[in-house]
Parts: C-alpha cells; sequence; structure tokens
C-alpha cells in the first residue's frame, strides 16, 4: 500500500510558511540568529521570526498556550491554506507530532511559580494541558476539527522517522485515511538548559499524507520507507544498518538531507551515510547548518529541504530522496522518498 | 475501511507482563495486590509537599534499581526510566525470551511526563541560585525511556518510541505493539507504559480540586478526585503462532483497539467521543457489546471522568439485555500513574482472564446514581472472562481503548 505526502508547510528561523523555508534553503544562506534572554538562560539562537501567539491565532484560547502548540496551530493553517498542496480532512484524519520532551517553558514555569508563591498550588491550572507533551497535537485537532487518532512521538532528533513509521503503520491499517504528520520544538531558555554546545533553532514542520487509495490526489512524494535503529553507544553504526536495510540502490538516490547540527554528530552521519552510499550523490543538503539545532525537527527540516529543492530540480523525478538522523544516545533513523512529482505542475 | 473487515492480520498474544506499582513489583505481587484489593496510598515523600493540606499518592517504595538496571549505570536514568527498565526485563523473563534472537523488535512505551521530574530540579535549581547538577538535562527527553530498556535488553535490530499521549499512552503504545505485530512489521513487542511521580501533576490536579485527601474512590457518590501514582507496565507481544509454537505461556490476545480524539476540550472529557472510541475498538476487535465480560475503566475518581465515562459506558452497552458489563477501576488501588496507568490496567486485564478474577474497586461505598455500573466494590471476585475492555482517556482529549480476549 502506497503511502504519500501531498502536501507540506512550515514555520522556521527563514520565516511563516512553506515559501519562506523553500526560498531559504534553496537560497542556502543561514537564517540570522538572535541574542535571545528569559530568566533560564540567555543564548543566541534561529527562533520563528515574528511569531507571537496571540497576533498569529488572537486571544481566544491561547492566554496560556505554549509556543510549540501555537507553532504547530499556525503552521497546519497554512498547510490548509496553501493552494500550492493537496489537503483532504475528514473524522477520520489524524495528527501525528514529534516533539523532544514538550514545552520545556511552560513546565519550567509552573515548576517555578509552585516553589515561589506563597502558596505551592498557586499556579496557573491553565497552564498544565499546555505543559503536557501531547498538547500541539491535540491543539492541532481542537483547532481544526481533527478526531481521527491524534498521537505525539517523543523520539528527540529522530522524530521525523519514528513519525512517519507511526503515520505509515495508522494508514496502513486504516486507523486514519489521512494524516497530518511532522514535528515540532519551540525555542526557551528552559531547552538551552537542556541543550548544551550547539546555535539551537526552532520551528514546526508538517506534511499531509494519505494512502494512494484514499484519494487520486496530486502527490510529491512516495513513502518507501521510515525506520529506526538503535545501536548502544555507536548512532553512526545504527544509521548504517538503517540505510542497508532501506535504500534499493544507491544509484537511485537523488539527493540526502543530514539533519545533526553539531561537528560531533556530523562526522558521525556523514561516515556512515559514506560507507553505505558513497559519496557520489550530488545534492547533500544540511539544513542544521542553517537553521541550528532544531531537535525533534531537525529530520523533518531534512525531508522539507528535499521537496524544496526537488521542485526546482527536473533531474529529481523519479528518484529517491533520503533524510537521516543520528542521535548521541546511539539511536538513528532514516526516510526514503520516492520523488513522483511537483504539486505546483498541477497534477490532478 | 474498518480493520475488523480485514482477517489478513496476525493474531497477537500477549505472553509476558512486568509491573513495577505501588502495590506489588512483579507480576505474581501485582496479582496477588489485585486480588486482595490492596492500596497503594499513603504520604508523598519524592518531592517536598510541605504548604499543601493533604500528600497521599501512591508512590513505589522500597525499588532497588540496581537489581535491575546493570547494562549502564543506574543514576544516568531518571525514576521513569529506571521503572521501565525494570518492567521490561521482569516481562522479557516472564515471557521466556532472551535479548538476543528475538528477530526485529520494537519497544514502544508510552508516559506522561517522561523525565519530567529531573527538569523541575533543573527549574528547582536554578529558581533557588543553584547549579544545575550534570546528570539531569539528559534524564529529560522521554525517549531515554525506550533507550535505556533496549540498552538493558541488547536490543539492536529494534525500533524505538515513545508515545507521549498523556494519561493514555500507555494503551496507545500497546495499540502501536498490536500493528507492528498483527502487520508483521516486528516478531516481538515490548510496549506499555511509565511515569514518576512528580510534583508538576500534583500540584496542578490539587489546584483543579481534583486530588482525593486521603483515597481514591472511583464511582463513588462521595469521590473527590485522584490520587497520583507512579509506575510501569510492560507487556510483550508476539505473533500467536509464534508464541503456540515456542510453547509459551499466553495470558490473553489482544483482539484490538480503537483511537479517536475529542477535538473539543483541553482537560474535559467528551461523552459522544468516548463512545465512538469504545465502538471503533468493538469494530476492530470483532466484538459486539453483549460479548463484553468486563471493562476496566479509566476510572480516575473525579467527578467530571467517572460520570462522562460511564455515561458513555451506558451509550454503548445501553441496548445489552443485562446492562452494561463489570465495570472496575484499579486507579482505586494504584493511583493514577499517568502513562503506565492503562498499561498497568491492560496487565490487570491479562491476569483477570488468565487467572479467573475480577479485581475490585476498593474504597468504595456508594455508587453514584451519575455512574450506575457495577463496579465490584472492595473485595474481588471469580469469574470467567472471556472479553475485557481497557479504557484510557487523557487531556487533550486523546481516546484509546484495547480489547483483550481469552485464548482458547
Amino acid at each position: 500500500m502506497s503511502i504519500r505526502i501531498s502536501a507540506w508547510s512550515a514555520f522556521s528561523p527563514y520565516g511563516h510558511g512553506r515559501l519562506a523555508f523553500a526560498d531559504g534553503v534553496r537560497g542556502g544562506a543561514p537564517a540570522t540568529p538572535v541574542s535571545t534572554k528569559d530568566e533560564w538562560a540567555r543564548a543566541e539562537a534561529h527562533v520563528v521570526p515574528d511569531f507571537d501567539i496571540v497576533e498569529q491565532l488572537g486571544r481566544k484560547g491561547t492566554g496560556s498556550m505554549d509556543r510549540a502548540s501555537a507553532l504547530a496551530v499556525a503552521t497546519m493553517r497554512a498547510l490548509q491554506r496553501d493552494e500550492h498542496g493537496s489537503v483532504a480532512s475528514n473524522p477520520r484524519t489524524g495528527v501525528v507530532l514529534g516533539t523532544t520532551s514538550g514545552s520545556n517553558r511552560t513546565q519550567f514555569e509552573f515548576t517555578r511559580d509552585s516553589l515561589t508563591r506563597r502558596r505551592p498550588y498557586f499556579v496557573n491550572p491553565a497552564q498544565m494541558p499546555f505543559a503536557l507533551m501531547n498538547s500541539a497535537a491535540a491543539q492541532c485537532a481542537m483547532w481544526h476539527g481533527l478526531t481521527g487518532p491524534n498521537s505525539t512521538v517523543a523520539a528527540g532528533r529522530n522524530s521525523a522517522a519514528a513519525v512517519l513509521r507511526y503515520t505509515s503503520l495508522l494508514l496502513r491499517t486504516g486507523r486514519a485515511n489521512g494524516v497530518f504528520a511532522g514535528a515540532v520544538e519551540e525555542h526557551s531558555g528552559a531547552r538551552e538548559l537542556l541543550e548544551h554546545g550547539q546555535t539551537l533553532g526552532e520551528g514546526c514542520v508538517l506534511f499531509f499524507l494519505q494512502t494512494a487509495e484514499s484519494g487520486n490526489r496530486a502527490a510529491l512524494a512516495e513513502v518507501v520507507a521510515s525506520d529506526t535503529r538503535f545501536s548502544d553507544g555507536a548512532p553512526g553504526q545504527a544509521l548504517a544498518t538503517s540505510l542497508r536495510h532501506v535504500v534499493p540502490e544507491a544509484d537511485e538516490v537523488w539527493g540526502l538531507a543530514l539533519s545533526a547540527a553539531d561537528a560531533q554528530l556530523s562526522e558521525v552521519e556523514d561516515d556512515a551515510i559514506g560507507e553505505v552510499l558513497g559519496h557520489q550523490v550530488g545534492t547533500v543538503l544540511r539544513p542544521g547548518r542553517l537553521i541550528g539545532d532544531t531537535g525533534a525537527v531537525s529530520g523533518a527540516f531534512g525531508l522539507a529541504s528535499l521537496l524544496a529543492h526537488a521542485e526546482t530540480d527536473p533531474t529529481a523525478r523519479g528518484r529517491l530522496a533520503v533524510a537521516t538522523s543520528v542521535d548521541r544516545d546511539g539511536t538513528a533513523g532514516a526516510i526514503v522518498l520516492r520523488l513522483v512529482g511537483s504539486q505546483a505542475r498541477g497534477e490532478r | 475501511m474498518s480493520e475488523s473487515t480485514d482477517r489478513t492480520r496476525n493474531r497477537v498474544a500477549v505472553t509476558g507482563l512486568g509491573v513495577v506499582s505501588s502495590i506489588g513489583t512483579g507480576v505474581a505481587e501485582y496479582a496477588a495486590g489485585l486480588r486482595a484489593g490492596r492500596s497503594g496510598a499513603r504520604p508523598i515523600s519524592v518531592f517536598d509537599t510541605e504548604g499543601f493540606a493533604h500528600n497521599v499518592g501512591c508512590e513505589v517504595v522500597g525499588f532497588e534499581p540496581a537489581r535491575w538496571i546493570t547494562a549502564q549505570p543506574p543514576e544516568d536514568l531518571g525514576r521513569a526510566a529506571q521503572f521501565s527498565v525494570a518492567a521490561a526485563r521482569m516481562a522479557m523473563a516472564d515471557a521466556g525470551i532472551s535479548g538476543t534472537g528475538t528477530g526485529r523488535a520494537m519497544v514502544c512505551l508510552g508516559t506522561t511526563d517522561g523525565g519530567g521530574d529531573a527538569g523541575e530540579r533543573i527549574a528547582e535549581n536554578i529558581v533557588r541560585d543553584r547549579g544545575v547538577p550534570a546528570e539531569l538535562p539528559r534524564r529529560v527527553p522521554a525517549g531515554t525511556l525506550p533507550v535505556a530498556v533496549a540498552r538493558e535488553l541488547g536490543l539492536s535490530d529494534v525500533d524505538i518510541s515513545t508515545v507521549a499521549t498523556a494519561c493514555a499512552a500507555g494503551n496507545y503504545a500497546i495499540g502501536n505493539g498490536f500493528d507492528a505485530i498483527a502487520s508483521g512489521d516486528v516478531d516481538v513487542a515490548l510496549c506499555g507504559g511509565a511515569d514518576a511521580m512528580c510534583r508538576m501533576t500534583f500540584t496542578g490536579f490539587y489546584r483543579l480540586g481534583a486530588v482525593d485527601p486521603e483515597r481514591c474512590r472511583p464511582f463513588d457518590v462521595d469521590r473527590q478526585g485522584i490520587l497520583t501514582g507512579e509506575g510501569a507496565g510492560v507487556l510483550v507481544l508476539e505473533p500467536l503462532d509464534r508464541a503456540r509454537a515456542r510453547g509459551a505461556r499466553i495470558y490473553a490476545e489482544v483482539l484490538g483497539y480503537g483511537l479517536n480524539c475529542d477535538a473539543s476540550h483541553p482537560v474535559a472529557p467528551d461523552q459522544d467521543s468516548v463512545a465512538a472510541c469504545m465502538r471503533l475498538a468493538l469494530d476492530d476487535a470483532g466484538v459486539t457489546p453483549d460479548q463484553v465480560d468486563l471493562i476496566s475503566a479509566h476510572g480516575t475518581g473525579t467527578k467530571a471522568n467517572d460520570a462522562t465515562e460511564c455515561g458513555a459506558i451506558h451509550s454503548v452497552f445501553g441496548e445489552v439485555a443485562s446492562g452494561p458489563p463489570r465495570t472496575v477501576s484499579v486507579k482505586s488501588m494504584l493511583g493514577h500513574t499517568m502513562g503506565a496507568a492503562s498499561a498497568l490496567s491492560a496487565i490487570a486485564c491479562a491476569l483477570a482472564i488468565a487467572e479467573g478474577f475480577i479485581p475490585p474497586t476498593i474504597n468504595h461505598v456508594k455508587t453514584d446514581p451519575a455512574c450506575g455500573i457495577d463496579c465490584v466494590p472492595n473485595s474481588s471476585v471469580d469469574a470467567d472472562l472471556r472479553i475485557v475492555q481497557n479504557n484510557a482517556l487523557a487531556f487533550g482529549g486523546d481516546n484509546s481503548v484495547v480489547l483483550f480476549g481469552r485464548h482458547e
């Protein structure tokens, strides 16, 4: 059963919506980092510019909303409004989002209030659902009336592969007939405390996925494989195993997107890919060098980068695009897409 | 398309169970606790409860990480990850499977807070102008739970994931494991859920007036809310044919499940949507309402949950001549163990089927007419159970219902 991506959108350090990201990655100039500072930390970071929650979504239901949920809701709105794409939702349409550990800022603020106010229970109860990891996916469902399966997969930097694997299973088993799948990560001082070294980024990417059977719709790409592996302390080995498993022919690979943003992981990822696929692939994208370490969204930004480049490269058509990820704990992921065509050509 | 029309999928057996809970660690102790109607309620010690008018929770006491965690330094892991490793090791031993030679495996765990307790300690250190101990940040990501399990069990050809769908996460993970086995993607799945007690959950529910001062009393007319709890439950799932071929003990079959989302309110459950989820699960399992012998309810003990959930049960099972099946809440004993809750409840379902008893709803005095179900008050009863339904509801409107059946 073939599973297809028929549309995508993103809120990224390049700006709001698909075009901003596509233009940014095709241009190849890094997004501009800004100085951020809150009660937890100060840091240079690649944030989504001009993203104020109330300005974006209005006052209703946003008073305690976390930034990650707002980014997801806004990205979904952009995806549904994007004429370029092909999106059709109904009562069995689901949402599957990747995360690392939800909105750290909301969690930290809730804890701070409990520890510093006159009574330990003088906290804002409205904040509680937004402190949970499933908040962004649940908010997407609420704002857009999606009553199908609604799931959050916390796989950190391997979220794209884990989310697409999970989503494919929902579609193959008929539990959902369309899924908004992707990942979201917000920047905050709280997240700075949990990561170290590299410049952090943030954003959200969403894809719309369907089985080929559930609608004769324009497709950008077919999901050939999504795979996650583990090799204790050796993410490179895990990635090599995964690539051997999921890439049928190295010759067929048109483009690669590597997701690691820091030097050490980048080297591990490079080596594993070189070992399995050689060094012949012409298009090699590294969005982490442009928009920072976007954590759970890094793999999804890789996929989006591949789709953006494929749109303007006629040699991509019919060939494979591979997005990879590795994390320090020994986990790795790989996604293989077959590039079907471009929505822009209106194959309906 | 309804999955119930698809009979090409593998049947799925439950062949191993692992438990860390406030009423007993290990499947035998847990089963004994369920039968006896044991309560895990005690004063909370894992975080400072000064300033709260009451501090009862269902904490795991006497847990010895070093007994279970040998392939990695226990201090590298948060409490929920430690519970996960312990429960997974017990489940694999119970199933009689070693880590190597499993074929393609899956570890899929559900959690509400993941390493959130470590995040709280980081926030506290900052608030109190202290340094952050280096080991705390790496305990925070929820993905550390299944990774710790895979590392401990020496699994390599393994799909690892954490399903973070709040209080229904255990059932989500079991559903994902079920699909992976049923479709032939993997040969063995370790799935379930884990959470450690944390200040945030206690404080949040307390602030909402939804923590009972003394005991958790689901469906009771005087119920006052949840008790926060902790623990882990892991189930080993295998293709039924494979389990039979190796002569494994089969506790139960997973017959099917349903998932949906209320898409309406962040914290209040929606009766029609919960009912719809039960119907999805029954349909997926190829079961009619009259065939269900027992429901292990989400049954948190809050005013809103129990009335709404029972309303949904009445709407789905209303046409059954004998009325809805007996409906119990193991949270009366375990408290609300968050991401572990529906996994521990699922294990109770499997044990109930295999051992022929119904765990009681303890602390029960008078059933709320708004609930109107037989909750098997206070004492377990012997029962011949063929089909058991496990409900889970979550903040965010994420519902999941799993159906278990006796292996004939």
